[in-house]
C-alpha cells in the first residue's frame, strides 16, 4: 500500500522526508519507506465489548456511567474536524494512560460509527493486546525497528469498528524506535485509512512521548488524582506545548466518603 | 460534567479521606486535654458576684449608646481592675493580710515577706476576678478546701466591699474637713480685717465720703471770715487815725454843757446812738459776724461804757460840778475803741489765717485716708463674702458626705450566697470530656487543613483549571483493573524469560 502525505505539519517535522517541490503543502514520502511499509487488516476475538462493560457498570456504580462518551464526544466536536490523530499520555507512568486511550477508543467507535484506530506506541510489552486477551508476536515496533514492513492491525469483533495496532515485542532502544522516520510513515499511512486515531504514547518523563506528538493533531494527559504533582504536570504540558494538548482526563479519583453521603453531596451541589 | 469541588464537599472529602489523621488526633489530643482538665479541676469552686448600684449611670446616659469606642469603662471593669490591684498588695497589713485575717482559716496564709507560703501564692492564682455585665462582676476561687474556698472568696467579698465604703466616706470627709479648716482661716482673715479698719477708724474719726467736701465748705467760710477781719481792721486803725486830729482841737473841760436846755441829746447819747447803730450793721446783712465774735463783743464793751458816761454824766449835771469835755472824752474813748478793734480784728486775721493753714494741710491728707479706708472696707467685704461662699460650700460637702454616708453602703451588694461548688462532679466530668473533644476535633481540623494546603498533588478538576488553566475533558474514578481472562491473556516478556 502506497500513500503521500499532504498534511502541511509534515514537511516541517522529519529529516527523513525529502522536499520535492517548492510548494510548502506537498511533500512526498520517500520511495523506500513506500516500498517498506504496509498495513494488513486480520480479525480477531476479544471481549473488549464485555470489559468496557465491566468498567462501565464500576464507574455507573460510583458515580456515572458517561465519561467515556463525555471525553469521546469532545474528540467528535464538529470545530476539530481537521484533527484526527489524538494521543493519549501522561506526566509520569503508570497513570493510566493505555486503560484510558484504550475505552476512549472504543466509546468512539461504538457511538460514532467511524473507522477508529488505536495505536500501542507506548513502547511497552504489547500492553493493549495483553489486556485485550489477543495474542500477536509482531507489531508496530517492529516496524519501527525496521524488522518487518507491514504492520499488522486488529479488527475487533462486536468494538464497531475498531481497529488496534498492537506494539509487539519491547522494543530494544525505544528512544530510538520514537524518532524512527517510520512514525511519519505510519502516521500518514493511518491518516489515510481511518477517520480517527487514538495513539497510547509513552509518559512524558521517558522523552519518548515528544518525537511522536510531532505527528500527532492533538494530545490528551491523563493526571492520576491525588498522585501526580502538580508542578510535574505542569513541566509536562509545557514540553508537549499547551496548543497541542487537548486537555486532561483527570483519572482514578477517589473519595472515602460514604457514597451515599456522595450522592447526597452531589445533589445538593 | 458534574465538578465535585465546591468548598463544602472538599472539606468533607478532605476529613474522610484523612480519617485516620483525625481518629489519631483526637485520640492524642482530646485524652490528655481531658486528663489535664480532670486532674486541674479536683477540689472545689467558689464564685462570689458583686452588683454595681447606680454608679456611672449618668455618664453613660451621656455617652449613649456606642460607649465602649469612646474608651468608657463600664462600673464592673473599674471595680475589677482596683480588686485585682488590691490582690497585689500582700504586705501585712495589706488588703490581702486583711481578707486572710477575715477569713478566719483554720490553718491561715502566712503574710510574710520573709517567708515564702506556697498556699498564699496558689490562693493569688487560683482567685479570678471577671467582669461579667457592665454592673456586675465576680470573684472565683479554686481551692482544696470547700469550707476554706467559701470563706476566702466570701472574705475577699467583704473586704472589698468595705475598702470601697471606707474610702467613698474618707473622701467625703476629707473634703468637709478641708473646706472647714479653710472656713476657720478665712474668719480668722475677716477678724483682722475687721480690726484694722476699727482701728482706722478710730485713728481718723471724721474721715467719712462727705468730708472732704465739709472741709473745703469750712475752708472757704474761713477765708471769708478772713477777709472781713482784714477789712475791719483796716477799718478800725482808719478810724483811730481819722480821730487824732480831733482830739487835739477840743479842750479837755467844759464848764458848762452847750446842749443844756436846748433838749438835744448829748454827745454820750449820740455815741450810744453810733454805737448801737453800729452793732446792727455788724449781726445783720449778708457777712454777719457773730454775737459771740470779737468785733461784737467790743461794741458791746463800748456800749456799756457809753451808757456808764451817760449816768455819770446825769449824776455830774445834778451836783452842778465842772467836768472834763464830754466830746473830748467821746473822742478819746472812740479812739480808744477803734485802735481796740483794729488790734482785735487783727488778732482775729492771724486766728484765722493758722485755721485755714491746717484745715489746707488736712484737705490735703483727705484722699489718702480716704482710699486707704476704701482698701480696708473691701478687704474687709472680700474676705467677707469668701467666708460666706466657703461656709456655703463646706455646708454643702457636709450634706453630701451625709447622703454619700448612706450611699456608699448600698452601692456594691453581694449577689447570692457563696458556696463552694465540686470541680469533680460527673456532669463536670462529661461537660470536660466534651471540651476536650471538641478542642481534639479542632486540633485535627487544623492538621487536615494544614495537610491538606500543602498537598502538591492535583486532585479535584477545578485543581487543574486553577493551577493548569487546561480544559478538564473527563473525570475518572478508580476502578478495579479490567483485563481479558488470564487464561486467554498472551505471555508477556517477562513470563517468556521465566
Amino acid at each position: 500500500m502506497s500513500f503521500t502525505a499532504e498534511n502541511p505539519r509534515d514537511q516541517s517535522e522529519s529529516t527523513a522526508i525529502e522536499r520535492l517541490s517548492a510548494t510548502p503543502t506537498v511533500t512526498v514520502v520517500p520511495a523506500e519507506a513506500l516500498r517498506r511499509v504496509h498495513v494488513s487488516i486480520e480479525r480477531a476475538d476479544a471481549d473488549f465489548a464485555q470489559l468496557h462493560a465491566a468498567m462501565e457498570w464500576q464507574l455507573a456504580e460510583n458515580s456515572n456511567a458517561a465519561h467515556w462518551d463525555e471525553a469521546a464526544s469532545r474528540l467528535d466536536d464538529p470545530l476539530m474536524e481537521t484533527d484526527t490523530v489524538f494521543g493519549v499520555t501522561s506526566a509520569v507512568m503508570g497513570e493510566g494512560k493505555t486503560t484510558v486511550a484504550m475505552h476512549l477508543a472504543f466509546s468512539i467507535a461504538r457511538n460514532t460509527g467511524k473507522k477508529v484506530c488505536l495505536i500501542d506506541f507506548g513502547m511497552g510489552d504489547n500492553e493493549i493486546c495483553q489486556r485485550l486477551g489477543v495474542r500477536t508476536e509482531k507489531g508496530v515496533i517492529d516496524v519501527l525497528e525496521g524488522r518487518d514492513y507491514v504492520i499488522r492491525t486488529l479488527q475487533l469483533s462486536d468494538c464497531g469498528d475498531l481497529h488496534v495496532m498492537p506494539a509487539g515485542k519491547l522494543p530494544r532502544n525505544a528512544n530510538k524506535a520514537a524518532r524512527s522516520p517510520a512514525v511519519t510513515e505510519l502516521m500518514a499511512a493511518v491518516r489515510e485509512i481511518y477517520d480517527i486515531v487514538i495513539v497510547d504514547l509513552p509518559a512524558v518523563e521517558t522523552g519518548n512521548a515528544l518525537p511522536i506528538a510531532e505527528h500527532l493533531d492533538k494530545v490528551m494527559m491523563v493526571v492520576c488524582s491525588g498522585v501526580t504533582p502538580k508542578d510535574v504536570v505542569q513541566q509536562a504540558v509545557d514540553r508537549l506545548g499547551r496548543r497541542r494538548v487537548l486537555g486532561i482526563v483527570l483519572n482514578r479519583t477517589k473519595s472515602a466518603m460514604p457514597r451515599k453521603l456522595q450522592q447526597f453531596l452531589r445533589r445538593v451541589a | 460534567m458534574y465538578r465535585r469541588a465546591n468548598l463544602f464537599y472538599r472539606v468533607v472529602d478532605a476529613l474522610f479521606r484523612n480519617q485516620k489523621l483525625v481518629m489519631t488526633t483526637l485520640i492524642c489530643v482530646a485524652i490528655p486535654v481531658a486528663l489535664i482538665l480532670m486532674v486541674r479541676s479536683t477540689g472545689f469552686m467558689a464564685l462570689g458576684a458583686i452588683r454595681i448600684v447606680k454608679e456611672n449611670e449618668p455618664a453613660r446616659a451621656t455617652a449613649g449608646g456606642d460607649i465602649e469606642n469612646l474608651g468608657f469603662k463600664s462600673p464592673a471593669e473599674v471595680h475589677t481592675g482596683n480588686l485585682t490591684t488590691l490582690l497585689l498588695d500582700t504586705k501585712q497589713g495589706g488588703f490581702v493580710d486583711l481578707v486572710v485575717q477575715r477569713a478566719a482559716l483554720r490553718n491561715p496564709l502566712k503574710i510574710d515577706p520573709a517567708v515564702s507560703d506556697k498556699r498564699l501564692e496558689t490562693f493569688l492564682k487560683n482567685l479570678t476576678v471577671k467582669k461579667d455585665q457592665d454592673n456586675l462582676f465576680s470573684i472565683s476561687l479554686n481551692w482544696e478546701d470547700a469550707a476554706e474556698c467559701q470563706s476566702l472568696v466570701k472574705a475577699v467579698q467583704g473586704q472589698y466591699i468595705e475598702e470601697q465604703v471606707k474610702g467613698k466616706q474618707q473622701a467625703s470627709q476629707n473634703a468637709a474637713e478641708f473646706l472647714k479648716k479653710q472656713s476657720e482661716e478665712l474668719q480668722a482673715k475677716v477678724d483682722a480685717a475687721a480690726r484694722a479698719l476699727q482701728n482706722f477708724q478710730q485713728l481718723h474719726p471724721t474721715v467719712g465720703p462727705d468730708q472732704q467736701q465739709q472741709t473745703i465748705d469750712y475752708i472757704m467760710g474761713l477765708k471769708d471770715r478772713l477777709r472781713r477781719a482784714r477789712v475791719a481792721a483796716q477799718e478800725g486803725s482808719r478810724r483811730s487815725s481819722s480821730l487824732t486830729p480831733h482830739l487835739r482841737r477840743l479842750p479837755s473841760t467844759l464848764d458848762d454843757e452847750p446842749s443844756a436846755g436846748t433838749g438835744a441829746p448829748s454827745i454820750a447819747e449820740r455815741r450810744l446812738e453810733d454805737l448801737q447803730s453800729q452793732r446792727t450793721r455788724l449781726i445783720t446783712g449778708e457777712s454777719a459776724f457773730r454775737t459771740d465774735s470779737e468785733p461784737v463783743r467790743a461794741l458791746d464793751r463800748q456800749i456799756a461804757q457809753a451808757r456808764q458816761d451817760i449816768s455819770r454824766e446825769k449824776k455830774r449835771k445834778a451836783a452842778g460840778k465842772r467836768t472834763l469835755n464830754p466830746a473830748l472824752e467821746r473822742l478819746m474813748s472812740e479812739a480808744n475803741d477803734a485802735s481796740a478793734y483794729s488790734e482785735g480784728s487783727a488778732l482775729e486775721v492771724r486766728e484765722l489765717e493758722k485755721q485755714l493753714l491746717e484745715e489746707e494741710a488736712k484737705l490735703s491728707t483727705i484722699p489718702a485716708i480716704r482710699r486707704q479706708a476704701d482698701s480696708l472696707i473691701e478687704n474687709l467685704q472680700a474676705q467677707q463674702a469668701a467666708l460666706t461662699k466657703t461656709r456655703e460650700r463646706y455646708n454643702e460637702a457636709l450634706q453630701k458626705a451625709n447622703l454619700e454616708r448612706e450611699q456608699a453602703s448600698q452601692l456594691l451588694q453581694p449577689v447570692g450566697d457563696v458556696a463552694a461548688i465540686s470541680l469533680s462532679g460527673p456532669k463536670k466530668k462529661v461537660t470536660l470530656g466534651l471540651v476536650s473533644l471538641l478542642i481534639g476535633a479542632i486540633v485535627a481540623g487544623l492538621m487536615v487543613a494544614v495537610r491538606e494546603w500543602s498537598d502538591p498533588t492535583l486532585r479535584y478538576e477545578t485543581d487543574i483549571e486553577q493551577f493548569l488553566d487546561v480544559p478538564v475533558l473527563t473525570g475518572l474514578t478508580e476502578t478495579r483493573a479490567v483485563l481479558a481472562p488470564k487464561s486467554s491473556r498472551p505471555r508477556t516478556s517477562k513470563e517468556k524469560k521465566r
